[in-house]
């Protein structure tokens, strides 16, 4: 072997640790900026999951709870706040929930037989009054709110349904009034999913006849709540396509006011409530 | 022979007569289930009735469990005061608070009613509330009338 074969192939040698060193420096620099996030998606189904059942409009609000309580084997994705069919659940899932609202609230506590979650409701509630009407007796003995009563302990999930007492209000009025309702109750229980109940609907000739109690009115309120539940990171549920007859309205063979309904449609609204979840 | 045949006819006058007291002193007995479907199906109710537990009736006339060994209740759509209750308390003093709490309920009714749907005030100033024995009954309709008839009904 010459002087220069031994020279050349002392250079070639060189070259390829050369190389080598360059592919192994490009491949760990190349990889390290990506590493923090790959730590942060080493849980890539709990990530994907949390964020399966948090509205995309609040997906960053870190306020918001993330974590899903369901019980049940389906995952179906929630869209925005609304809800989708999912298998039933049984009634321990309501064991830390409760219900408040109006007298259509209290039918339901009456007629549902649901009885393992706590019921707020009163004939005649509103939104205002859930806040300033001293109406039921609290668990201290005392005179108490609606939303005093919401807030006496912790709970889960709560259920709201108001609204058709003021439905001759304007509507940007209401949501007013009931996005601070939202607010106080939202404060008190942070950690809750909150559930906003869209309007129920009416029977076709009450529609007809009534000025305020129509159905025109009802879906104006009901797509301002639905906002409001965006807005709120809250849930809505809607209870028109629950409750309503192939026509839209109330059947009238279950009414007699065409607004109050019977046992027959409570028990459907619960259906609807054990299969709409997050 | 004439004489015992009075002697007789005053023996009878009297057992029978003793026999009236008695059976009238005889606490009063009522199959509830069906007392409340017959008023139910009265005809003196304008609203949808349905039954309800009863945990429900004990939220309405404050009573705890062992109070009450047997309840009725019947409740309208919400749309009105209409209702049926019929209770057995399980002893005189359970039935004395259930029947005062039968008639507080009425004046609640009123109170949340009256500004509510106006057109409800008359059926509760006809509400049947009433206390025999050991059963209390609380009873709204749209015609007092005809329920008050089946519960007249009752004792012929």
């Amino acid at each position: 072997m010459t002087r220069f074969n031994k020279k050349y192939n002392g250079i070639r040698a060189a070259f390829f640790i050369l190389i080598v060193a360059l592919v192994v420096l490009l491949v760990y620099y190349g990889r390290l900026p990506e590493d923090p996030e790959a730590a942060q998606s080493a849980q890539p189904s709990a990530v994907a999951s949390q964020e399966a059942v948090v509205p995309p409009e609040v997906a960053g609000d870190p306020s918001v709870q993330t974590e899903s309580p369901s019980p049940s084997p389906s995952e179906t994705p929630v869209s925005g706040p609304d809800l989708a069919l999912r298998d039933p659940v049984d009634d321990t899932f309501f064991e830390d929930a409760a219900f408040m609202g109006n007298s259509l609230m209290d039918g339901f506590r009456l007629f549902s037989g649901l009885t393992t979650c706590d019921y707020y409701a009163a004939t005649s509630m509103t939104v205002v009054g859930a806040t300033s009407k001293a109406c039921i007796t609290l668990d201290n003995g005392a005179a108490g709110t609606l939303v005093q009563g919401l807030t006496q302990k912790p709970y889960g999930k709560i259920y709201i349904l108001l609204g058709i007492n003021e439905i001759g209000f304007d509507v940007d009025t209401f949501i007013e009034y009931y996005s601070n309702m939202l607010d106080s109750i939202i404060a008190a229980q942070p950690d809750c999913d909150i559930y906003i109940m869209g309007l129920t609907p009416v029977s076709a000739a009450k529609s007809a006849s009534s000025e305020t109690f129509n159905m025109t009115r009802i879906t104006e309120y009901n797509t301002a709540l639905r906002q409001l539940a965006a807005d709120k990171s809250c849930y809505y549920m809607d209870l028109v396509d629950a409750l309503a007859g192939e026509d839209g309205y109330l059947p009238a063979n279950e009414t007699t006011d065409g607004v109050h309904f019977s046992a027959k449609v409570y028990q459907t609204w619960l259906d609807y409530v054990k299969t709409h979840y997050v | 022979m004439k004489r015992v045949g009075l002697a007789f006819l005053a023996f009878c006058m009297v057992f029978g007569a003793l026999t009236g007291c008695t059976e009238k002193a005889k606490p009063a007995e009522y199959d509830l289930e069906a007392l409340g479907k017959q008023i139910a199906d009265s005809g003196a109710f304008s609203d949808i009735l349905s039954p309800v537990n009863k945990e429900i009736a004990a939220s309405f006339y404050g009573f705890e469990d062992a109070e009450v060994t047997e309840c009725v209740e019947y409740c309208s759509t919400g749309a009105t005061t209409e209702e049926i209750a019929l209770i057995k308390c399980a002893d005189e003093e359970a039935a004395a608070k259930i029947s005062a709490n039968a008639k507080a309920r009425v004046e609640t009714q009123r109170t949340i009613y009256e500004s509510y749907a106006p057109l409800e005030m008359p059926k509760l100033d006809d509400a049947i509330v009433t206390q025999d024995g050991l059963y209390v009954f609380y009873i709204v309709s749209a015609d007092s009338a005809k329920v008050q008839a089946v519960l007249d009904g009752l004792k012929k």
